[in-house]
């Protein structure tokens, strides 16, 4: 027969996307120091490490030292327990606004993308003009202020403000997608219109969605930190925010443990994480899956 | 004759467009008897694609609109089935086959989890089951290691291999009857015979009735029983094939076959063609379509689209058909 391949070996589109990155030295550094901060961060889940975040010492404003790593603050905490536990927080903020704004995103770009021109559509094009044009950090204050300080208020006007650009993407894709013969052929053999969306449709934006979450993580670590600062994200607890913002009386005196440690923490995970973010895009690009194959 | 599978009675498909609605097919007729291969032929545009989707009622509504009409299949009418039950029509009554194979399976999903799917869903097959008909019938359409093939991805077949996939996915679940439009258009000519021949023998040892829409008079020829000629939305002669290519007996299919290049023919001579141009949707003549482009036409085809009469074993919508 004249249209016969030679058999390939399993190259299925993630283990094909996973050899591309792996090639990627930046982009698997990325990885590493990540996957690093992930490792302390679920340290700290168990219980392992930076138990001792808020206890006060005798000695305020100690240098490093094998006691104290990092030093300590004012109060005589110790900086380097407050750090890592810090992480803990970045990450739980970083995963509960990168997933829950990625499930949004997805569900309301797709009908808006299956739907487009119909009053669904518009409905969710409306919702997101309004989110959209209220000032991010306006928004977070009115949160904050609407439940009164509840520890969620920031992770639930980060989601509330993040999903719309998802779903912006989502529905672009799933407007083209939904023009292509496999969507009418699934049509053709019975399936239910629920099962094309989601099953059949939302599948093939699984790029747009992992890089869109990758992204998300960053700005919400990022937006978690100018909010603390000004008083408005992390409610009881400690987060490099935080740090950064009782740093500030002790930057003025001349200390400045406190504030290197919880920049450096952070400007080390955002980085890594766009690196990794940027990587695993080149990855996953479909047409660059062509160029390969 | 018994009760056809498939008949649609004047069927008037109407679109949704700017200044007005256009209408794409007005007063369709067709008939499909059980086991039979019929083709439905016309230029682009002419309304077989439309046809065809109206029977699986895939036409986006809006803004299609099926005005009038009616489409019987095995006795049930088509037109006001629920969503629910046209769903299990869909696939293993009625399965279709569509002109692009390169973008009609989903490029995220493995050919073995899509042919099962199907499977699972309609005969509540169990997964190994399902794997083992899938297996099968890739074997029965001439795909080479079948075991291995399942794990494949869209992406790393050829269109024809493709196609070759989308005809077992179809027939896979037994319908009665198979849509197939244009099914060889994007292939290679040389694949176009192959997956041709390979379709109407699978059809017809399954004994699965078959719609054949083509705009190829040579693909008509080799695998119906029967043909429908299409001009602006309407059927304008219904034939057994022999009785077609012998003595067409509509002025436009004598003009289609008349265009087509024969072996041995006075290759100095141009081809010939049918003068004039098709008639845009919506500025369609009062009377025949054809009849600005057309030999025979005497003053009365201008007053009224005429009928489809029978005429021995043929049927044709003219008032001055050619002698036989």
């Amino acid at each position: 027969m004249t249209d016969v391949e030679a058999p390939t070996q399993s190259s299925g589109l993630w283990s094909r996307a996973w050899r591309r990155l792996r090639r990627d030295r930046a982009g698997m550094a990325a990885l590493l120091v990540v996957a690093t901060y992930f490792a302390v961060a679920c340290t700290v889940w168990l219980g392992l490490a930076g138990q001792g975040w808020s206890a006060l010492g005798a000695d305020s404003f100690a240098p490093a030292s094998a006691e104290h790593w990092f030093g300590t603050t004012r109060n005589g905490q110790d900086i380097f327990a407050r750090t890592i536990y810090s992480t803990r927080v970045a990450f739980e903020i970083g995963l509960v606004v990168a997933i829950s704004s990625t499930l949004l995103g997805a569900l309301f770009g797709a009908l808006s993308g299956y739907f487009a021109g119909s009053w669904i559509d518009e409905t969710i094009l409306w919702v997101k003009g309004t989110l959209d044009a209220i000032p991010f950090f306006l928004f977070v204050v009115a949160v904050a202020y609407a439940v009164q300080g509840h520890p969620l208020a920031m992770h639930f006007a980060m989601i509330v403000t993040f999903w719309t650009t998802t779903g912006r993407y989502v529905r672009g894709e799933v407007i083209k997608l939904r023009n292509m013969e496999f969507v009418e052929a699934a049509r053709a053999v019975g399936v239910s219109q629920a099962s094309i969306i989601f099953r059949h449709v939302l599948p093939n934006t699984t790029h747009i969605l992992l890089v869109q979450a990758t992204i998300v993580f960053v700005t919400a670590i990022k937006a978690e930190v100018i909010l603390s600062f000004l008083g408005l994200g992390v409610q009881d607890g400690v987060s490099w925010g935080l740090m950064i913002s009782q740093s500030t009386n002790e930057v003025t005196a001349g200390f400045f443990n406190n504030f290197i440690a919880a920049s450096v923490a952070m400007f080390m995970l955002v980085m890594a994480f766009n690196f990794f973010a940027d990587a695993l895009q080149d990855a996953l690009d479909p047409r660059k899956v062509e160029e390969a194959s | 004759m018994n009760a056809p599978l498939l008949s649609i009675e004047g069927l008037d498909v109407r679109f949704a467009a700017e200044g007005g609605e256009l209408r794409a097919l007005h007063g369709v007729d067709l008939e499909v008897a059980a086991g039979e291969v019929v083709g439905l032929v016309g230029e682009s545009g002419c309304g077989k694609s439309v046809t065809a989707s109206a029977v699986l009622r895939l036409l986006p509504e809006p803004p299609a609109r099926v005005a009038a009409g009616q489409i019987r299949f095995d006795g049930r009418d088509l037109l006001s089935l629920s969503p629910r039950a046209l769903r299990r029509l869909r696939g293993p009554e009625i399965a279709m086959i569509f002109q692009e194979p390169m973008t009609a399976l989903n490029p995220v999903f493995t050919i073995g989890s899509q042919m099962t799917d199907v499977l699972r869903r309609h005969e509540r097959m169990s997964r190994r089951a399902a794997r083992a008909r899938a297996v099968d019938w890739l074997h029965r359409v001439g795909i080479p290691a079948p075991e291995q093939r399942l794990s494949a991805y869209p992406h790393q077949l050829s269109g024809g291999m493709r196609q070759r996939v989308m005809i077992a996915m179809a027939l896979s679940c037994r319908p009665r009857l198979l849509i197939a439009d244009e099914p060889t258009t994007a292939l290679d000519v040389t694949i176009q015979a192959q997956v041709l021949e390979l379709m109407t023998e699978l059809v017809r040892a399954e004994g699965v009735s078959m719609l054949l829409i083509t705009h190829d008079m040579g693909v008509v020829a080799e695998t119906c029983d029967r043909v429908h000629v299409m001009y602006c939305g309407r059927v304008v002669e219904e034939a057994p094939v022999k009785a077609l290519f012998a003595a067409p007996r509509h002025p436009y299919t004598a003009g289609l076959l008349a265009c087509l290049p024969r072996v041995g023919a006075d290759r100095t001579r141009s081809l010939p063609t049918i003068p004039g141009k098709v008639p845009e949707l919506h500025a369609l003549p009062e009377g025949c379509a054809f009849a600005d482009r057309c030999k025979n036409v005497q003053a009365d085809c201008r007053s009224a689209p005429p009928p489809l009469r029978r005429m021995g074993d043929t049927r044709v919508a003219c008032l001055h058909p050619e002698p036989v």
